[in-house]
């Protein structure tokens, strides 16, 4: 599942990774999914699935295009941003789906460090040059 | 003495919002209202195909990506003189009636009700309902995402209506879920449907789809009659001072929506129509020629309030004031105006135009005017009325008729596409050359609501609700924040970054490349 704002350059790092996904085909069983901004709309997506890898732009301190991979449960939500920008962030949804009984067994989020969010349809070099290695991590974890 | 309070960002909405007031002796005497992100989409619209429009504009928005792309087929049908068919038209009204649903709900139940609702009372919750049995441990346990943060210094219900508004909570995020579904089946996928586009709809119309929506009717026809609206009727009169609070502008725009087969905007069942200054049952036509933007407050280079179609977006960034009181440009939203005048616009002006009995006899009731409480009402009342009209859309539905018109050639022209966001009145105006875009421009609801100041330094509709309000607390003005959620803001730029930065151990996630 990608997502983020196709417009905002990395911010859409989530998207074109699944575009990308798309052109290189990915096993039977599993599901591309352009996730875009839309937060708790992506609760029936997390409720019909064993597991969801996320993939998403990352601010981690690390620089430009850094690859990141941690599970969600691994992240304490208070230490998540309180006052996301977005309506829920990834661990509001999360919190709602074991509400819901939506939680898959297993959430990994892969991530990339953004160089610029602005607006832009093109992801910035540093970052679009990760692009070919967040696949293979997204398809590691599928057979994983 | 007056002080200066600032929220910034207001949490629990949709994209990101910064408000300002001025403060004298417990009351708001001045307010300013700031959307912090440059919002540039115009520009990127420049010099492609006309049809991207649809697919690119509705990445705007992170909760009502459908009625950009219902605003911007409109548009463009009306730059190259596209006639849709029927069947497109009513796919349109049903897609529409799903995805307000589907924000109404979401709004009341997980944005707003947390302002006036409390669900730590779950903890004193002695039922059986496994779902509540499970917040109630999770509380216990000291996890109370996704409820906090909030200020809890205003909480006026009784424990057992918290605890019942809470379990609809839960509920309603079943129902939300049932909306998305439906807008898929109609739109091809959800979120960021596929199925609207210049010429009509893509979904082909068979019994089967007809019957499934049939069963999405009905489940949300009950769950509008037996659940949301009697939960905001049994909240109201805990907080019926709200409404006399954030009154706002008294001036009320609405596009219209959900048409019927003569297309007629003022006859549709949310019909077009304005209202002035407070006068609220003399409901005028809307004169296009009227609106005007202006950016004297705004982050653009200057020039003359202009007209949408003619409309430029040339940023011009001078610094956030260090205090709004010393004058300047001070939002990313530019100042739109109809007839020079500020507009409030979405559920309360669309059922006030509507002239909707229910809300004037509720209001009459309750003995209350435009205000935070109206605005919630009024969104109640329209998911109601809007879901009780579902079921004769469906029947409009001809299965196997044709959904979309012949092909067409892209032309060029100037085209408008009016409807109504459920936040509000959204308008797209596109200019276009030889089949691409020479000029785009949108006026969206929220830009209507929290846009800055005017060349004549009128407030917008935001700022107008915030002053004169009694704030008890400066350090937690809980009421500064439930005027503004009463709109349901979206600045319609939402990011989506996951931030470890506060983590500080982002190196132990990182892997190699």
């Amino acid at each position: 599942m990608g997502i983020g704002n196709l417009l905002l350059k990395d911010d859409g790092l989530g998207i074109h990774a699944i575009r990308r996904l798309e052109e290189m085909g990915v096993p039977p069983g599993v599901e591309l999914i352009d996730g875009g901004t839309s937060g708790l709309d992506l609760l029936n997506d997390f409720g019909r699935a064993k597991k969801v890898v996320v993939i998403d732009a990352v601010k981690g301190g690390g620089e430009p295009g850094a690859i990141y991979r941690f599970s969600a449960d691994e992240v304490h939500p208070d230490r998540m941003p309180l006052t996301s920008m977005h309506q829920l962030n990834l661990h509001e949804v999360l919190a709602v789906a074991k509400q819901t009984g939506d939680m898959p067994d297993k959430v990994i989020v892969i991530g990339v460090e953004p160089k610029a969010i602005e607006v832009d349809l093109e992801l910035s070099p540093e970052v679009a040059a990760k692009l070919d290695r967040v696949c293979e991590l997204v398809l590691q974890e599928i057979k994983g | 003495m007056s002080r200066i309070i600032t929220v910034d960002p207001v949490n629990r909405i949709e994209g990101h919002l910064k408000i300002q007031v001025e403060v004298e002796n417990g009351k708001v005497v001045n307010a300013w209202t700031s959307g912090t992100l440059f919002r540039g989409l115009e520009n990127i619209l420049r010099g492609r195909k006309s049809e991207d429009a649809v697919l690119i504009t509705q990445r705007a928005c992170g909760v009502c990506p459908i009625p950009y792309s219902v605003a911007s087929s409109k548009a463009i049908e009306d730059a190259y003189g596209i006639e849709i068919p029927d069947n497109a038209r009513v796919i349109r009204n049903l897609i529409q009636a799903f995805q307000f649903l589907n924000s109404h709900i979401l709004h009341f139940y997980h944005l707003v009700a947390l302002d006036y609702v409390d669900p730590a009372a779950v903890a004193e919750y002695k039922g059986s309902d496994p779902e509540l049995l499970d917040l109630k441990s999770l509380i216990a346990a000291g996890d109370t995402a996704p409820f906090t943060p909030r200020w809890d210094n205003d909480f006026r219900l009784p424990t057992d209506l918290n605890i019942l508004a809470t379990k609809h909570y839960i509920d309603a995020i079943h129902i939300y879920k049932r909306c998305n579904e439906a807008i898929a089946l109609l739109g091809g996928k959800f979120p960021h449907a596929v199925g609207i586009v210049p010429g009509g709809a893509t979904v082909k119309v068979t019994p089967t789809l007809v019957t499934e929506l049939v069963g999405y009717a009905k489940e949300l026809k009950d769950f509008c009659d037996n659940t949301y609206v009697p939960d905001v009727l049994a909240i109201a009169p805990y907080y019926q001072d709200y409404g006399h609070i954030g009154v706002g502008p008294g001036n009320f725009l609405a596009y219209g929506m959900l048409e019927g087969a003569d297309r007629d905007p003022y006859n549709s069942i949310l019909p077009r129509g304005v209202i002035f200054d407070g006068d609220i049952n003399n409901v005028q036509e809307l004169d296009p020629a009227g609106f005007s933007e202006h950016v004297a407050y705004s982050y653009y280079e200057d020039g003359n309030p202009r007209h949408p179609s003619e409309g430029e977006t040339q940023p011009n960034f001078t610094g956030v004031p260090a205090d709004p009181r010393d004058g300047g440009k001070y939002s990313w939203l530019k100042a739109p105006r109809l007839n020079g005048k500020p507009m409030e616009v979405g559920p309360l002006a669309r059922m006030l135009v509507r002239q909707d009995a229910g809300l004037l006899d509720l209001a009459a009731k309750l003995k209350i005017g435009p205000s935070v409480l109206a605005r919630i009402a009024a969104r109640a009342l329209e998911a109601q009325l809007i879901a009780d009209h579902i079921p004769e859309m469906i029947a409009e539905l001809k299965p196997d008729g044709k959904v979309a018109c012949a092909q067409y050639e892209p032309t060029s022209g100037r085209g408008v596409g009016l409807d109504e966001a459920p936040r509000g009145a959204i308008g797209h105006w596109i200019e276009a050359e030889g089949g691409r875009i020479a000029n785009y421009q949108m006026i969206i609801p929220t830009t209507w609501n929290a846009g800055p100041r005017d060349a004549m330094g009128q407030p917008g509709p935001y700022e107008q609700a915030l002053i004169g309000t009694e704030v008890k607390d400066p350090e937690r003005p809980i009421e500064l924040t439930r005027i503004i959620r009463s709109f349901d803001p979206c600045i319609a730029c939402a990011v989506h970054v996951v931030d470890l930065e506060k983590e500080k151990i982002a190196a132990k996630f990182q892997v190699g490349c």
